[in-house]
């Protein structure tokens, strides 16, 4: 080793469970850019934080400030509300070029600073094999009928960001009045509130209910893994599909942020660069940002949604513990 | 004295400062608001209902095992402690396709009614067999000599044994939050859960849950404290098979056949998956951590229990860790101690500390009797003979030490490695254990491998519970 080698710098990255364990997309990307920054004068080491459920990234930086430790360089996997809540603790990130976005982006009014580097398209991924493909819900109303009593599989949203988003989508769907008396509908015909998004399609796999809610690309996952009959099949609404993006930011509260700071954009960089993008759709079964990457045809052959909405949009904390609340209610009532 | 102090100091260090730095935050203008009371009672409801069904299948339970249960019965009953919440769920949930407070209870019955029925079973065995016998010669039934005798005598052990199913029931996390269903299934431990992981931490609200949580666990548990302090008797100890070849052993598989629901449901070419080198390091992390916890959990009962025999309430201060919840005490420790021990390297000593405590009041119960029984005449024997106090103490009392703390040993590393919620907030990439495991690969699709590790976990737990039965010999 040359006397002259630099010293490792850590950059430390927080992130949810199943973007960053062993083997995932997550942890290709960080050991890319390991092996780009080697020999480099900067040669860098990721080390990645896995603090459990998406929804528990922001909890863990605020214990972090209350524990006077903020360590983190890095979250990566947050969604735009959660964006919103840091961002006095965000550094102003320089969004990088020659960036071409998917057009289902494009529409999509994100917060500024936010750089995104995947999404996923909400959806009910309906087994045909147990509920006929004709017998599909065709919007939010059809669910609370009768014949789909204990066949829907759903999030809990205190515990769960799809769990959330399901509640957004349908309080958009009906207006915040209305949408009460639809949650207390909709009660008698899901089977139960799993407490994660695997939890529930554990048990969507094990048929115990033949609806679950979880994303369109779920089907290419089915397809991917051999089901030519398209048995696992995603429902599209008349209304459109609520749309979850997730980005990638640089805090700026850790200690040796100056320090870090070029290091973290090139991170930033290369996680949104066509190398890393490429290898997104079949690792993270989310779609990638980029418009410039060829999907695989699983993808391409997904069922295009009428349209997309967003339904984190400014939903802040307090937004988002007022809604949890009215859903509360309407369920205990 | 001094040994008094370095326990108090235990004790401060391990449970009052983590618990204190909880309750520290607590806003109490909410104590009594509607909305916290609602889910006090309901957790009240709850617990006093799964208690009830575990009575009502544990009491005749424990009278089987006491007329024809075997060895292999005690056994097979102890191994459902050491499944995963996670997995006796996702078994109740595929064998009953059902979800809500019935769910909720029949889960904690199932999960708790062998333990009232080997405690009742031990205190039927240990009933004086002369006392009965003089009843039935003088005319009474079996009834009568159960009414006026038996009863009596088992009061006591079924209250202690209720007040401990009744906590567990009250600080119930997975099988609530995967059985109930969503609201209004919400329980005081799922609250602040919610207060705490989920968006920005609320410490007020989860202080005020924990605040509740406690007055509902330290009731009953003061009420059994007082029983063993007076009575002295509050000991774990395996009721002796009458019939140790009994053929009619037929009843306690029963407890296992909703685990046969996620062997017919899993795929078994997946299942090989389970076998893969990250489960093997995973196995190999669980391993070490289990092996600590266990080595801790002999050590500091073991010197809790011998300060405790001059000073009784050294081991009913200790406890108090069967009231508190793993996610409290995770969290106090979390917020106590987390400048030294950094989560994000994955505290290996934060994990084994919280497990260590939690499993405390179990080894305190199960070394204490042997404290109180030293045989002081055969100690001073071989002392005279010219032994040294070591050499003496291992010639005399570790023969009889030596099956009980075999039998600790084991159930501390079955429990510990199927703990997750200490292991959830203290892993990290570099530590992670198999009930991690089973999470993370549970959100990678790879349902069945997990089910796999399950089962591994499982059969582990089952081969340990032999080597506890062998290591007792004819003390089972």
């Amino acid at each position: 080793m040359s006397a002259l080698a630099q010293a490792e710098t850590t950059l430390i990255v927080y992130s949810y469970d199943s973007l960053v364990s062993k083997n995932s997309w997550g942890e290709q990307v960080a050991r890319g850019f390991e092996k780009k920054m080697r020999g480099t004068k900067t040669p860098v080491r990721v080390k990645l934080v896995s603090v459990g459920e998406g929804a528990q990234i922001l909890s863990r930086l605020k214990l972090d400030q209350k524990r006077g430790k903020n360590i983190a360089h890095i979250v990566w996997g947050i969604d735009p509300e959660t964006f919103g809540q840091l961002k006095n603790e965000l550094d102003e990130i320089q969004i990088p070029k020659d960036f071409p976005v998917r057009k289902e982006l494009a529409g999509l009014k994100l917060p500024v600073g936010f750089v995104p580097f995947d999404f996923g398209i909400y959806a009910f991924i309906q087994d045909t094999e147990n509920l006929p493909l004709d017998q599909a819900p065709q919007d939010w109303g059809d669910l609370i009928s009768p014949r789909f009593k204990k066949k829907i599989l759903l999030e809990d949203p205190r515990t769960s960001t799809p769990g959330l988003a399901w509640v957004l989508a349908s309080e958009t769907a009906f207006g915040k009045n209305e949408v009460l008396l639809y949650w207390k509908s909709l009660q008698a015909n899901w089977l139960t509130l799993s407490p994660s998004w695997s939890q529930a399609y554990a048990l969507f796999l094990k048929k115990q209910a033949p609806l679950v809610w979880s994303y369109v690309t779920s089907q290419a996952y089915h397809q991917e893994l051999g089901d030519k009959t398209n048995r696992y099949h995603a429902v599209l609404f008349t209304s459109g599909q609520p749309i979850q993006v997730e980005g990638i930011s640089i805090l700026k509260s850790a200690a040796d942020f100056e320090k870090v700071k070029p290091l973290a954009q090139a991170f930033v960089n290369h996680v949104v660069s066509k190398e890393s993008q490429s290898s997104l759709p079949k690792m993270q079964w989310m779609f990638p940002v980029r418009s410039d990457v060829v999907l695989p045809g699983s993808f391409k052959n997904l069922p295009q949604p009428k349209s997309l909405y967003s339904i984190f949009d400014s939903l802040g904390n307090d937004g988002r513990k007022e809604v949890l609340k009215r859903w509360n209610e309407a369920l205990v009532r | 004295m001094m040994a008094i102090l370095v326990l108090l100091t235990v004790f401060f260090a391990l449970i009052g400062v983590p618990v204190f730095s909880v309750l520290g935050s607590a806003n109490l203008n909410g104590f009594f608001s509607p909305d916290i009371l609602a889910i006090v009672l309901f957790t009240l409801k709850q617990a006093v209902l799964s208690l009830f069904f575990s009575l009502l299948v544990g009491i005749p339970l424990g009278f089987w095992i006491y007329k024809k249960g075997s060895l292999e019965s005690h056994r097979r009953l102890l191994l459902l402690y050491s499944m995963p919440t996670l997995t006796v769920a996702l078994a109740v949930s595929l064998t009953f396709k059902s979800y809500g407070l019935t769910s909720v209870i029949f889960a904690h019955a199932w999960m708790n009614s062998p333990w009232i029925a080997l405690r009742f079973a031990e205190g039927l065995e240990q009933f004086p067999e002369t006392r009965r016998l003089a009843a039935r010669s003088l005319g009474a039934s079996r009834w009568e000599v159960f009414q006026t005798f038996e009863w009596p005598f088992l009061q006591s052990r079924i209250f202690l044994a209720s007040a401990q199913v009744f906590s567990v029931c009250v600080m119930s996390f997975t099988l609530v939050l995967l059985l109930g269903g969503g609201p209004p299934i919400q329980t005081l431990e799922t609250e602040i859960y919610s207060s705490i992981k989920i968006g920005d931490p609320d410490f007020g609200r989860a202080s005020i849950f924990a605040i509740w949580q406690l007055v509902l666990t330290s009731i009953p548990a003061g009420i059994a404290f007082f029983i063993s302090f007076r009575e002295e008797h509050e000991t774990v100890r395996l009721p002796r098979a009458r019939d140790p070849k009994s053929r009619l052993d037929w009843l306690t598989p029963l407890f296992f056949l909703p685990f046969l629901a996620l062997i017919f449901s899993m795929d078994g070419t997946s299942f090989l998956g389970a076998f893969e080198p990250e489960a093997y390091s995973a196995f190999l992390v669980s391993l070490q951590i289990a092996l600590s916890v266990a080595f801790g959990v002999v050590v500091f009962s073991g010197a809790v229990s011998i300060v405790a025999r001059k000073r009784r309430w050294i081991s009913v201060l200790f406890q108090i860790p069967g009231g508190i919840s793993t996610l409290v005490l995770g969290l106090g420790f979390w917020l106590a101690y987390a400048r030294w021990l950094d989560p994000f390297d994955g505290s290996r000593v934060a994990i084994i500390l919280i497990q260590t405590t939690l499993i405390l009041p179990l080894g305190v119960r199960t070394l204490w009797p042997l404290v109180k029984e030293k045989n002081h005449s055969a100690l001073d024997a071989a002392r005279t003979m010219g032994a040294n106090r070591r050499q003496a103490w291992l010639l005399v009392e570790w023969p009889r030490w030596k099956p009980t703390v075999q039998s600790l040993i084991f159930i501390s590393i079955i429990w510990s490695m199927g703990e997750l919620a200490a292991v959830s907030l203290f892993s990290s990439e570099n530590l992670i254990t198999l009930p991690v495991l089973i999470s993370r690969w549970m959100g990678q699709y790879r349902f069945d491998q997990a089910i796999g590790i399950n089962l591994v976990l499982g059969g582990l737990a089952w081969m340990l519970l032999r080597f506890e039965g062998r290591s007792r010999g004819n003390h089972v």
